[in-house]
């Protein structure tokens, strides 16, 4: 097996449009498991980690640009207040020493369905920014995930940042596991509040075949929040739009039986976090600006 | 001078195992050595019809491949070989990941690519691997070395025809996996007829008796080192079959061999706890006196061994009560044998421990008052004293610490915004055995003195408590004391399993060191040139390495002098043989439980035992907060998952199989009561696995105290508690 080392991206470019059998590796949290245990024997390894712009993050017109090799450790120490739902995500990855290595665009190209970070690219609209020597193209997070651990890349394209806009408003996400810490999800959820565009982003993880948008529950609440008009003047959620929204975004699941939990459990679960991580949010919401209100404390 | 045994001294070996300077079996360097790699079965009964290693052999590097055509003979050992059989040795395939190769290369990734390209064909036939599998085909296997399989005390059936309130309920626990951090690895190195074994072992005295029973050779022409075990719980306890076909085929091939089984083989190469099920009744009279206890489990067994180890001793060892029945049946299964797991009395006390919460309930008695009320030191079978006199003190001990007595007994009584919050309680018992052991204590002419004794340390903390034993012995400071173990070259002493290591080798260790001081002090009083001369020796006490003359201690020598003097080493040994007993604290337990999503946390663990005098404060409260966390483990989230169509264990591995990790670890307080045991030269007792016996059931009365839910069926999942 060849290891390839670039040190600019532009050579790593040029080497998967040479050769796109190769394996891009990042923080290798995915990777070496899929080696260890033979799941797959890739002709070359495609070292990223020596090439500094993945490394960085930078203002991007009105977005954040993160490179593809930025380590969940900065996302958390680093962008915590202006990607909190991105942060909190990454907070539930692993052990210190998975957060120290694993990236967000390892967690893209790997594209499982338990990634930790997809709901939240989704609540947020990130964007993917993929590249090749034949240029550069931005993917939809929506658009991206494809099928079980398939993308939207093509066999020459490596992934190079996301882009997500700063939080305007409150985030959540929320995961089950099989024990405190160190686990795949056996579901997870993220939300955000865009009032600006006066919607919600939802979105579920390991429920579905893919990190999957939980639509149903976006218009619904879209539509309960600007028929009461409650953007402008925000007051406590009924706990009947409370619990309606958490029964959408469990239907927006089709989970199967595994080893870490039953469908069943999945979509009862899916409720709960789905409603608990909008009344955190909208809590947040209540209590922020001029229209803090006693009652929503 | 305060004594040095009880003190909480720091790990002797502890800064050689941060830096990586303990050198544990797979970390042996031998010159020359290669490498193994076993091929394992993908089905779990039938035979091999075919086997084929021509790509194997060809791929470079590949020095053999032994197949059951070509694998040297080999003797099936005796019990306690649990395995009843040795792989290689025929074409029959009793469980799946069965050795079906041994593939031998310069390097390890040459022997993982060749075992990958042989291809086994077989004749399958129809696998049962869970016990609802076999339904009706449970059996009273025949008396094991503790004794028959069932126990009968009084009349059951009348004890609970008389009982004010019974409960009579079934409790069950899967296939558990010990995990240790360390894999299994053997390293045989033949040196014409001698072998030495370096050897991740809980016994390199067994070891050595079952190998030399394999190869047909003399048991000394073998030599078995382990000087550190990274943990074993049993899983190193048995000597398992890599071991044999390492040793054997290294002799074949006239090279030494390194063989290192991987996390995947740990699940179905160095035994299991079995898969329990069993029907606990109990009934007692209106203030709470137990009537019967009656425990019939069923557990699994492989088609080849039919010794039990999950064994009911707790039904007759905790509570007196005239009329007790304890059966043990079991089951055949096409799965590995499985052993002992630390404890391998636990389940059947998780059962009973349950099972008196539910009577407490139904007595409307307070669950601590219940157990204080049957507890007995009398042991029904024979009329003897089991040892249980301080459990009382340590149910107080613990229960005041937690603050047992401020617990609302209603269940989903207490709770903090979503979160139920429960306090629950059980006993902890576990038997030790008697185990010989013999030690050789030497002081040099500089004064420093080295002990010896086969024992191992499986990372429980040997080598500091011995070490603290022959200091105190010979009245010497730590620091010019070493304590070596782990080679078979040394006095012999027992297995380091059944929680008996302490109890057993700190009495020939303190021997030894006594007899080698006594022979310090007959040279000292002996010798003219010492201040001590023509003293009585039992005038002489021995303290940071001096003797001093207890009417005048003016007059003092020293070890170096007397020694060094002397112009050579003065030597001795010791041998002892510990009297068998049984050790007993009780466990308290709190847990919050969000109920919309079943989480369970454990947030608070307060225990006491009584484990006659402590050796060490600081080891033996590690050994309490491994019990603890790892019976968390057994409580939520411990499951081995077997594919009951393909007989495969699904999750082998660290990521499936759920160890509890530090965000489940709760806040633990261990207590202690500290008094010596009279049957000890140092006051020991045994004690390595009695906390975690209890803690299941702890966990599980503290969930029902949360939630009025029982769930009998562990681990408690989270879809249970929905």
């Amino acid at each position: 097996m060849d290891f390839l080392i670039p040190s600019t991206f532009a050579e790593a470019l040029a080497i998967k449009a040479e050769r796109p059998e190769v394996v891009p590796i990042a923080g290798g949290t995915d990777v070496m498991v899929e080696l260890n245990f033979d799941h797959r024997r890739p002709t070359a390894l495609l070292d990223l980690t020596r090439i500094a712009e993945l490394t960085e993050w930078a203002p991007s017109e009105n977005l954040l640009r993160v490179g593809a090799g930025v380590p969940y450790v900065r996302i958390i120490d680093e962008l915590g207040d202006r990607l909190p739902g991105l942060a909190m995500a990454s907070r539930t990855v692993g052990s210190p020493q998975i957060r120290n290595r694993g990236t967000v665009g390892g967690n893209l190209g790997a594209a499982s369905p338990a990634g930790d970070t997809h709901p939240v690219l989704l609540a947020c609209d990130a964007q993917v920014e993929v590249a090749s020597v034949r240029g550069t193209r931005m993917i939809p997070a929506a658009e991206f995930y494809l099928g079980v651990k398939r993308n939207a890349l093509e066999p020459d394209e490596l992934i190079a940042a996301v882009h997500l806009a700063p939080a305007a408003a409150p985030q959540q996400f929320s995961k089950v596991g099989t024990r405190n810490a160190m686990v795949i999800a056996v579901c997870s959820f993220a939300v955000a509040l865009h009032p600006e565009q006066g919607r919600v982003g939802a979105a579920v993880g390991s429920a579905a075949p893919t990190p999957r948008r939980a639509l149903a529950a976006e218009e619904f609440l879209a539509g309960e929040l600007s028929d009461a008009g409650l953007w402008e003047s925000p007051k406590p959620l009924l706990d009947s739009v409370r619990r309606r929204f958490g029964e959408l975004a469990a239907e927006a699941a089709s989970p199967i039986d595994d080893v870490r939990g039953t469908a069943a459990y999945r979509r009862h679960a899916l409720a709960v976090l789905a409603r608990r991580t909008l009344g955190w949010a909208w809590q947040d919401y209540c209590g922020t600006g001029e229209t803090r209100s006693q009652s929503c404390a | 001078m305060s004594p040095l045994i009880g003190r909480a001294v720091p790990r002797v070996d502890g800064h050689a195992k941060v830096t990586g300077g303990a050198r544990y079996a797979a970390d042996t360097h031998v010159p020359g050595v290669t490498y193994g790699t076993l091929a394992t079965s993908t089905i779990a009964r039938g035979t091999i019809t075919t086997i084929d290693t021509t790509l194997a052999q060809a791929v470079p590097g590949v020095i053999a491949v032994f197949t059951h055509l070509t694998m040297p003979r080999l003797v099936t050992p005796p019990s306690p070989y649990p395995k009843g059989f040795v792989p290689l040795q025929d074409a029959t395939i009793h469980h799946n990941g069965q050795p079906v190769a041994y593939v031998v290369a310069q390097t390890l990734e040459q022997a993982q690519e060749a075992a990958a390209l042989i291809d086994v064909r077989y004749h399958a036939e129809p696998a049962k691997v869970a016990i609802d599998d076999a339904p009706g085909e449970e059996f009273l296997p025949p008396p094991g070395p503790e004794g028959p399989q069932e126990f009968v005390h009084g009349d059951p059936a009348a004890g609970l025809a008389n009982a004010h309130k019974k409960v009579d309920a079934t409790y069950s626990s899967p296939v558990h996996h010990h995990n240790p951090i360390e894999t299994s690895a053997t390293v045989a190195v033949w040196d014409g007829d001698q072998l030495t074994l370096h050897e991740s072992t809980q016994s390199i005295s067994l070891t050595q008796q079952i190998v030399a029973q394999a190869l047909s050779v003399p048991q000394n022409t073998i030599r078995v080192l382990t000087p550190f075990l990274g943990g074993g719980f049993g899983s190193k306890a048995p000597v398992w079959p890599h071991t044999l076909l390492t040793a054997a085929v290294a002799r074949q091939l006239r090279k030494p061999v390194k063989l290192v089984l991987t996390r995947a083989q740990m699940y179905t190469s160095s035994g299991h706890r079995a898969e329990f099920r069993q029907q606990v009744t109990v009934g007692a009279a209106k203030d709470g006196t137990l009537t019967a206890i009656v425990n019939i489990s069923n557990q699994q067994l492989s088609r080849t061994e039919q010794r039990v180890f999950n064994t009911s001793e707790s039904s007759w060892m905790v509570y007196g009560c005239p009329n007790i029945h304890a059966k043990q049946l079991g089951v055949r299964l096409d799965l590995p044998t499985p052993h002992f797991m630390r404890s391998p009395e636990g389940p059947a006390l998780v059962g009973l421990e349950m099972a008196l919460d539910e009577l407490s309930y139904e007595l409307g008695m307070d669950p601590v008052a219940l157990r204080l009320k049957n507890y007995t030191d009398l042991n029904p079978e024979n009329g003897q004293k089991i040892g249980n006199q301080n459990l009382p003190e340590c149910l107080k001990l613990a229960g005041d610490a937690f603050g047992w007595s401020r617990r609302n007994p209603t269940p989903r009584s207490m709770r903090d915004g979503n979160e139920l919050i429960g306090w629950g309680m059980a006993t902890e018992a576990h038997s030790y055995h008697a185990r010989a052991s013999s030690a050789w204590v030497q002081i040099d002419t500089d004064g420093h003195a080295l002990a010896r004794c086969g024992t191992q340390d499986i990372g429980t903390g040997t080598y500091t408590v011995m070490t603290q034993v022959t200091a105190e012995a010979l009245g010497m400071p730590m620091n010019s004391v070493r304590f070596e173990l782990g080679d078979t070259n040394f006095p012999a002493a027992g297995f380091s399993a059944a929680s008996v290591t302490v109890s057993s080798v700190s009495g020939s260790v303190d021997k030894a060191a006594r007899a080698a001081r006594d022979a310090v002090i007959a040279l000292a009083v002996a010798d003219p040139h010492s201040p001590l001369h023509g003293a009585a020796p039992d005038r002489i006490v021995t303290e940071h390495g001096f003797l001093f003359l207890t009417d005048d201690r003016t007059r003092r020598d020293s070890y170096q002098g007397v020694v060094s003097r002397h112009g050579k080493p003065v030597e001795a040994t010791g041998s002892f043989l510990n009297v068998p007993g049984y050790t007993t604290g009780a466990s308290f337990i709190e847990v919050r439980v969000d109920p919309w999503l079943g989480r369970v946390r454990v947030t608070r663990a307060v225990a006491a035992y009584d484990i006659g005098r402590v050796m060490n404060h600081r080891t033996a409260r590690s050994q309490v907060l491994g019990g603890m966390i790892w019976g968390v483990g057994y409580a939520l989230t411990e499951h081995t998952m077997i594919d009951r169509h393909t007989a495969r264990i699904v999750n082998p591995n660290l990521s499936g199989y759920l160890v509890p990790v530090n965000a489940d670890a709760p806040k633990i307080e261990a207590f202690f009561v500290d008094k010596p045991d009279p049957t000890s030269p140092v006051g020991a007792k045994g004690f390595g696995e009695a906390p975690i016996t209890g803690v299941p059931a702890a966990i599980s009365n503290a969930i029902y105290h949360a939630t009025g839910r029982r769930i009998r069926d562990l681990p408690i999942t989270q879809d249970k508690l929905l």
